[in-house]
């Protein structure tokens, strides 16, 4: 469904992703993971044409979308839930929604019937759907800009961080609604600081160190790499340090 | 007579022009929402309002109601005209470029008019005529219920299109946002685009209703502008109410110190007051979403 050859990227004269090739297969859940500043988000953001490419190539469906504008790479199909949540904190919760089906022509049982769809999966935002949307807390606004997403219709939608940040109980939430979304036909591409919890509901990933693809393959096999093993201690042993320095 | 004898007479005076600083303050407001972008050409909508409308008018022989929305029309194409030529081009410049590109432009619209329409001030006859109206013991001109009604549904119709209609809510996103609704689809050059066509009819449509009661020339649009911009930093920049607000004390401020100043001085108020509202409250009246409110 999604395939990236030989791709680089640049900011100004530092490179930020060097020659990635990667595919993303009709129904998978595919996670990138990757130390901080490895080009996770670099790579999400050139997909959905916010960043435009130094060499390579992004296809879509067998379509090259390479550079196109990200109302045209919308429309195709991508939705993106960027880090940070971005959502719009003067409108309400229903005005949100609403945004993520601003350009995409759907008719309006289609967009009553996302709108179901995405209560059903967060049923909070029924709840608060008249609510501006800067007065919910983090893990609801989660909810929103993923729910937002929703709304265009996506058949792929990429996940930058969803769990930063949040409490355990909303981030269980927002993976058993992944494991949903996935289960009724929703192709996900996830990038995730949690390495046990993205690779436990994928059935692929891809480490990223340095902008370079270090290493992909089946989750199962590769959770349990040396490079992923050190990815993970390294965590975990920076954890430790702060938890001692009491920082 | 003491000049408080003047003050009600003047009050009111003050009420219409602060109307039209208003509407010239919502359309720097709408534009600065949309993109950031201080139009410095906004005075100049007003003053194409009025130029075209005397034109067809006089010139074209049409009938004053066609003539004023064919010049409203051709002044929103003009902002259109105005973004995809000088400020989309520039969509990667730094602030103080594109602000430079807005003075430039208004210095070219307003030496163009006076090319074209000559460079005689012009004005426009009263709607209703000019038999002052006995109100209480101030005198009104009926144009001046005009411009308050127009002030009036221009900002119901501004206020409907921002909260219910979807395209409204999106350069309201898209102005919050930027990155969050570009990843929606919402394109930011589209919703600029169409934040130069309202702003350059708001601005057309003050200039076609102030006209009859004060003149209009060329260099005109420069001043109101500069006004409209005051009282937009005066209510607090980056807000509507902020921009109507301010428009409204700047009128009446500006209009009462004719009682105790030679009017000649007048126009350097709304100056001095830009002075002091940079000096002791830059947030402005209502607060400013573009000013960090914690440092002031």
């Amino acid at each position: 469904m999604l395939r990236i050859k030989k791709l680089t990227v640049h900011y100004g004269p530092l490179r930020a992703l060097k020659e990635i090739s990667l595919e993303v297969k009709r129904g998978e859940v595919v996670a990138l993971i990757g130390p901080n500043r490895a080009g996770k988000t670099t790579l999400l953001c050139t997909i959905s044409g916010i960043l435009e490419t130094t060499e390579g190539r992004v296809f879509f469906q067998e379509e090259d979308i390479t550079n196109l504008n990200p109302h045209k790479i919308v429309s195709r199909g991508i939705g993106h839930v960027p880090q940070g949540r971005h959502i719009f904190p003067t409108l309400s919760v229903l005005d949100n929604l609403m945004m993520g089906a601003y350009i995409t022509r759907k008719s309006k049982g289609e967009i009553q019937g996302n709108l179901e769809w995405i209560y059903e999966l967060f049923p909070i935002l029924k709840e608060r759907k008249e609510q501006r949307a800067g007065t919910l807390s983090g893990g609801e606004q989660q909810m929103l800009a993923i729910g937002r997403a929703l709304m265009g219709g996506p058949k792929l939608l990429l996940l930058d961080e969803p769990s930063m940040g949040l409490a355990p109980r909303f981030t269980e939430e927002i993976f058993a609604a992944f494991k949903e979304m996935n289960r009724r036909g929703l192709t996900l591409f996830i990038v995730e600081q949690e390495i046990h919890l993205s690779l436990a509901i994928s059935h692929r990933g891809y480490l990223l160190r340095n902008g370079r693809l270090i290493k992909g393959g089946p989750s199962s096999s590769l959770i349990e790499s040396h490079e992923v093993k050190a990815l993970c201690l390294g965590e975990d042993m920076s954890k430790y340090l702060v938890q001692r320095s009491g920082i | 007579m003491t000049p408080w004898a003047y003050i009600p007479q003047l009050f009111s005076a003050g009420i219409t022009i602060g109307a039209i600083y208003a509407l010239v303050g919502l359309g720097f407001v709408t534009i600065a929402r949309a993109s950031q972008i201080i139009n410095f050409a906004q005075g100049e909508f007003v003053m194409l309002g009025a130029m075209i409308t005397f034109f067809l008018l006089k010139g074209g022989g049409l009938p004053y109601p066609l003539a004023a929305l064919v010049a409203v029309i051709l002044v929103v194409i003009i902002g259109f005209l105005l973004h995809i030529t000088v400020l989309y081009p520039l969509r990667k410049a730094s602030i103080p470029i594109l602000l430079m590109a807005t003075l430039g432009a208004s210095i070219f619209i307003s030496n163009t008019t006076a090319l074209v329409f000559g460079t005689l001030p012009r004005t426009l006859p009263a709607f209703l005529g000019n038999q002052p109206l006995q109100i209480g013991g101030i005198f009104i001109v009926p144009q001046s219920l005009f411009v308050l009604g127009a002030t009036f549904l221009l900002l119901i119709s501004l206020y409907l299109l921002s909260h219910r209609t979807l395209l409204g809510k999106a350069m309201e996103a898209s102005s919050t946002d930027p990155l969050g609704a570009d990843l929606l689809g919402i394109s930011r050059n589209l919703m600029v685009f169409l934040a130069f066509g309202v702003s350059a009819g708001m601005g057309a449509i003050a200039g076609i209703f102030i006209t009859p009661i004060f003149y209009t020339s060329y260099h005109a649009g420069t001043l109101i502008g500069l006004k409209g911009f005051v009282a937009a930093v005066l209510g607090g920049w980056g807000k509507n109410s902020g921009a109507i607000l301010g428009g409204f004390v700047l009128g009446v401020v500006e209009s009462l110190s004719i009682a105790f100043i030679p009017s000649g001085y007048k126009d350097a108020v709304a100056f001095v007051i830009l002075l002091l509202i940079l000096y002791f409250r830059p947030k402005g009246i209502l607060g400013s979403p573009f000013i960090d409110s914690r440092r002031w």
